[in-house]
């Protein structure tokens, strides 16, 4: 059930962040405050950044922000904000206005949500309706539309 | 040497391996192509020998330069370029 990865209230509008540094902050922190993994993991994504650069930046738009399994990993959990203005996690990468954050305790618990990840990326409408967003309420939606396999 | 079984890779094997596998079996389906297992793993965990073919982000692909068998792709979640690749390697079986 995508209700059991990803919650309502973890969807967020975000007007803008200051760089990559607080948007991969503002994505972990509500996942680390509920204690579906600890700041351990937040520290994990800074430093595999630092190591191999944004490897969570699959496409225009997207960040899938994520550290390893081992990294601080209580739960299984997702959180999405949309951002009203893109950020650069790198001078010549694409610009991001959507941050998925994945935090999976193994490679296959959290396959509905990247299912619904896929799917909508697939699909320029679904990336427009996500982007055009004004609500928690929307983008969840959207998520629990796409869980699918199509 | 007929393909049987892929493996898509990335550095911590959890998120864009894991929609590139799914790429794969659209693409593969997409082409009419069955039989074919798709899985997902970390660049840690493979050996060349635990798939017949990897599929690998191109700025991961020095990790694979002793690997005969894999597609590297430019562009993670591009279906055209990943349905191009797989269809070149199938044809050639």
């Amino acid at each position: 059930m995508i209700s059991e990865l990803l919650k309502k209230e973890n969807c967020f509008i975000k007007e803008s962040v200051e760089d990559w540094k607080e948007a991969i902050h503002v994505a972990c922190q509500p996942m680390i405050e509920q204690g579906y993994c600890t700041p351990e993991y937040e520290q994990a994504v800074f430093e595999s950044t630092e190591k191999f650069g944004p490897y969570y930046v699959l496409c225009e738009n997207l960040a899938l922000i994520h550290a390893s399994a081992h990294a601080g990993v209580n739960e299984t959990q997702m959180a999405v904000t949309v951002l009203k203005n893109p950020i650069k996690f790198s001078p010549d990468g694409y610009d991001v206005r959507i941050l998925v954050t994945l935090v999976a305790k193994d490679s296959h618990s959290h396959m509905e949500g990247i299912v619904a990840v896929s799917n909508i990326f697939s699909d320029e409408e679904k990336v427009k309706t996500l982007l055009n967003a004004n609500d928690g309420e929307t983008i969840y939606r959207i998520f629990a539309d796409n869980v699918d396999s199509q | 040497m007929a393909i049987r079984s892929i493996m898509c890779c990335c550095g911590q094997g959890l998120g864009s391996s894991m929609i590139v596998s799914m790429n794969v079996e659209r693409a593969l389906k997409n082409l009419g192509i069955s039989g074919v297992s798709v899985d997902h793993t970390s660049l840690n965990e493979i050996s060349p020998n635990c798939a017949d073919l990897f599929v690998v982000g191109a700025d991961l692909a020095p990790q694979l330069a002793s690997y005969p068998n894999k597609i590297i792709l430019e562009q993670l979640m591009d279906m055209n370029e990943i349905t191009t690749k797989l269809k070149e390697v199938f044809d050639k079986q």
